[in-house]
């Protein structure tokens, strides 16, 4: 759009020459000067040679080259994936029913109760979290305990430092982002609507499918592209509680900053943004010709 | 009403609600209550009950430490972010320039680039110019994380306040920078509140970015969690989790309070 | 141009705003006499409230130039101008009371702490809400919000006040309540007041002058019964209460008259500045006509006859309304006063009657 003649544009709000740069200016240069000049950094550093000991400022590539040829960094990939996927999966399994449960609620009070259920972790430490999942699921922990106690099983089942253990506590930490935007989508439609639904004669199970379901899919579409990228980003909980057996691109990119490799530490970087960043054009392309072929409007 | 309650898809609704209010909670629970716990391998059930590891938090100097760095930095973090957010947030909402759209896209890219990503950048960067394991260095990429909500917070804040208490000011008499304090800023006041209380959170569980820009001798409280959690695992870190942990519940019963007489209010400024 | 010594309150000459390819006000020109209460009166979107922003400040002119008392205001800041808006929906400030909220003006003003005091009690008289100095925004019922934005905008004793359909919101009994009052509060403290309302009685309850707005252009000026009876457009007529609107063609021009004809039916209409074979419009409103039985005498004057059927009967409480349909099919309608008499059947036949002078041609 033509910002000059754009409409709305008033006599004592113009942008007059400076007032705009002098409000948007500082966080501009902040943004850039920080995020811009770091990234740049980074991108420069994931060409150079690393000695084995020292960084020596050559554009070589090779830890592309590393990256990319040896098996063991696919792997890694492939690991990330299969978590993002799997715990995406499992909050979209359990964050619709609840963000819907909570949506019937009618009562004031249950409503604040049921919202400090979901939401209130998110004011303690990933850090808090993952210890807690520990206490919960190592050998001694309360679950052990229970399905011995119950003898469900003959001996401690392991639970923690694996894939199951990182799958668990990493669906609590991103629980509340896939509830909120189904929670905030549902709650905006209109009630009348799945009112019309029963009247012209469908029941319940179908005025969910035909009404709510659809509907609600914005909501679950922008959840699921949520708690994918920040399972993808994720690194306070695979460390605590993959015990090493769980690796992921962050834990790779901490673990080759503190050994100094940063060629390849920069070359990880930029695969998990690259990864992340495709993964959220992609989901939004998907998301424009459903709803095209939807024949929807927002 | 009585029909609906006994009604089974309902009742499993409920049932499904209350176990993962369960799981949300769980670990919570547990880490207060093996705060509690003698042996130092959280077992289950407890052998009996100790305060020890509570007196073992006052003992490690880095909880301290990280404590009073924690909140300086987060309040740095928060002053920073709010201001240049604020400023720009007012410039996006009230002015109409060329590559308006442009500019605010570029405001939230903080928030798609991952932590961890950032984290590792600003280390490369910090060690060059000298602000590797610095506060300043640290409030300055905190602010950076906590800028996108505040700016989107506040933006949201301004649009729906509108901009025609600020044209009535100005209409009394008022020039654009009386206007903004005696006027836009107490108008937007529930906004800057929560978009700071987003910001100093944002810092004070910072955990990604801090880890590559502190040195042991100034982490941030999470830092300090997080490398004891991985060298002791001990319940001291359940004792220092618990208080944390009640500070967080003196937080939301602050908020809901807040949030009731807000609500009263609103009610009654509609009646 | 007035021939008064002391110049207009507010001048508009030849004023245009464009919004991009938005042309929002097209020459538009007016001019307000020191004391006035002028209505701008129009559909919404029709550039009114442009024009009121481009007087308050809000806006300035893409052409054309805006004078406020004699002197050219048109980059002077909203809050260097003489001039005070009531906004459509007020805009009182929820974070200061009552006594705050007057007192916003006079404070930036520097004015001493007793003569703001004893100002904003006098407002406060002016609008029947003394002893309200402590109370909240929020406290107070839509009647009194309204109250209160007049006496924040004439406390400053602005030149000319400006109001943005603030009744809008009220229900339509305190609207009609707070026209009068307004009305009242003008004639006491005299200041020029410039009204904005897509309310056609609204304009005609308050106003000295209208000035009716239709796609960002002036189509009449003219106190409101001027420009009720005296329509100049097609616009005007309609918008302005009911009309019965035939096109017709110019026959001839006699002594004091126009002759037209409109389907094949021969009318007599007052002089109009058009030629004989000229397309024009007569409007003629629905309380002017009369309904006669076919068979009985025609009453003197009566010089317009239309054969018509009645296809429904209103009843509105003042008077009947009637909507016929003429022999060729051509809607119209009447209003005749309830005296109590019987209503005429529906399906009955009619003649629809009006004087020479009842009928208004617009040449558009």
């Amino acid at each position: 759009m033509n910002a000059a003649a754009a409409p709305g544009r008033t006599g004592w709000a113009r942008g007059r020459a400076l007032v705009v740069p002098g409000l948007l200016g500082p966080a501009v240069v902040f943004i850039a000067g920080l995020l811009l000049t770091a990234l740049g950094i980074l991108l420069v550093n994931s060409a150079y040679h690393f000695t084995g000991t020292r960084i020596e400022p050559r554009a070589t590539f090779e830890a592309y080259r590393r990256f990319f040829t040896d098996p063991f960094y696919a792997g890694v990939v492939w690991e990330e994936i299969r978590l993002a996927v799997t715990t995406t999966a499992i909050c979209l399994a359990i964050g619709y029913p609840t963000a819907y449960a909570i949506a019937k609620i009618r009562r004031p009070n249950w409503v604040i109760a049921a919202y400090i259920l979901v939401f209130s972790p998110l004011l303690t430490s990933s850090i808090v979290r993952a210890y807690g999942w520990l206490v919960i699921l190592s050998r001694g922990g309360l679950v052990n305990w229970l399905l011995t106690v119950t003898h469900l099983v003959a001996g401690p089942v392991r639970l923690v430092f694996n894939f199951t253990g990182v799958a668990i506590a990493l669906v609590h930490v991103l629980l509340p982002f896939t509830v909120f935007p189904i929670l905030s989508i549902l709650l905006r439609m209109d009630p009348a609507l799945r009112e019309a639904s029963a009247d012209l004669g469908a029941t319940r199970a179908q005025t969910f499918l035909r009404v709510t379901w659809p509907l609600s899919f914005p909501g679950l579409y922008a959840a699921a592209q949520l708690t994918f990228v920040l399972a993808m980003n994720a690194y306070v909980t695979p460390q605590l509680l993959g015990g090493g057996r769980v690796q992921v691109l962050p834990l790779l990119i901490y673990e080759n900053i503190s050994d100094l490799n940063w060629p390849l530490a920069a070359v990880e970087a930029i695969v998990l943004i690259t990864l992340v960043w495709t993964a959220m054009f992609a989901s939004n392309v998907l998301f424009r010709r459903r709803l095209a072929a939807a024949g929807e409007r927002e | 009403m009585t029909a609906a309650r006994r009604d089974p898809v309902t009742l499993a609704l409920w049932a499904f609600l209350g176990a993962v209010g369960l799981y949300m909670l769980a670990p919570l629970i547990f880490v207060t209550i093996d705060s509690f716990n003698p042996s130092t391998y959280g077992t289950f059930p407890l052998p009996g009950v100790t305060l020890r590891w509570y007196a073992n938090v006052l003992q490690v100097p880095e909880f301290r430490a990280g404590l009073v760095n924690s909140l300086v930095v987060a309040v740095g973090a928060t002053a920073v972010a709010v201001t240049l957010g604020t400023l720009a947030a007012y410039g996006l909402t009230r002015y109409r320039f060329r590559h308006r759209e442009l500019a605010r896209s570029f405001l939230l890219l903080p928030i798609i680039v991952p932590a961890i990503v950032f984290g590792a950048a600003l280390f490369l960067l910090y060690i060059r110019i000298g602000l590797y394991g610095t506060r300043t260095g640290l409030v300055l990429g905190h602010a950076l994380l906590g800028l996108p909500f505040v700016m989107s917070i506040t933006a949201a804040n301004l649009q729906t306040a509108g901009r025609e208490y600020e044209e009535a000011a100005m209409d009394l008499g008022a020039n654009p920078i009386v206007t903004f304090f005696l006027v836009t800023l107490p108008t937007i006041r529930p906004g800057l509140i929560v978009s700071a209380l987003f910001a100093f959170v944002t810092s004070w569980d910072q955990v990604e970015v801090s880890l590559f820009i502190t040195r042991p001798r100034n982490n941030t409280l999470p830092i300090a969690m997080f490398n004891y959690e991985q060298n002791y695992q001990d319940p001291t870190l359940a004792a220092i989790s618990a208080i944390l942990i009640a500070f967080a519940v003196v937080l939301v019963l602050v908020a809901v309070s807040i949030l009731k007489t807000h609500e009263y209010r609103r009610l009654v400024e509609r009646e | 141009m007035t021939a008064a010594s002391a110049p207009p309150a507010v001048d508009l000459q030849r004023v245009h705003k464009r919004y991009g390819p938005v042309h929002a006000v097209r020459d538009v020109s007016l001019c307000i006499r020191e004391g006035e209460f002028f209505s701008l009166l129009g559909p919404s979107g029709c550039g009114k409230t442009t024009v009121l922003r481009m007087i308050s400040g809000f806006e300035t002119p893409t052409e054309g130039h805006v004078y406020l008392q004699g002197r050219l205001a048109d980059t002077i800041p909203p809050y260097r101008r003489d001039t005070n808006l009531i906004f459509q929906h007020l805009a009182l400030f929820p974070h200061l009371d009552v006594y705050d909220n007057i007192a916003f003006g006079l404070r930036l003003r520097r004015l001493p702490r007793d003569e703001i005091g004893r100002k904003v009690r006098g407002a406060l008289e002016l609008v029947d809400l003394a002893g309200y100095e402590s109370r909240r925004i929020h406290q107070l019922s839509g009647g009194q919000k309204q109250r209160i934005a007049i006496a924040r905008a004439l406390v400053n004793e602005p030149g000319v006040l400006l109001l943005d359909e603030p009744l809008g919101a009220l229900d339509l009994r305190l609207r009609m309540q707070m026209q009068v009052e307004l009305k009242q509060i003008q004639h006491r403290v005299g200041t020029t007041f410039v009204y904005v309302t897509h309310d056609q009685t609204e304009a005609l309850t308050m106003s000295d002058r209208i000035a009716v707005m239709n796609h960002g252009t002036v189509e009449q000026i003219g106190t409101g019964r001027e420009v009720y009876e005296r329509p100049r457009t097609r616009f005007v007529a309609t918008f302005l209460g009911d009309s019965n609107l035939f096109e017709a063609r110019v026959e001839a021009r006699g002594p004091g008259e126009t002759l037209l004809r409109a389907a094949g039916q021969r009318l007599v209409a007052p002089p109009a500045a058009a030629g004989a074979g000229d397309a024009v419009v007569l409007c003629v409103r629905p309380e002017r006509v009369r309904l006669l039985a076919p068979t009985g005498p025609a009453p003197a004057g009566y010089e317009n006859r239309i054969d018509a059927r009645v296809q429904d009967v209103i009843f509105k409480g003042a008077f009947i309304e009637y909507r016929l349909a003429a022999a060729w099919g051509a809607p119209l309608i009447a209003q005749v006063h309830a005296d109590g008499a019987a209503a005429i059947e529906r399906g009955a036949a009619v003649i629809v009657a009006w004087r020479r002078d009842d009928g208004v041609v617009l040449t558009e």
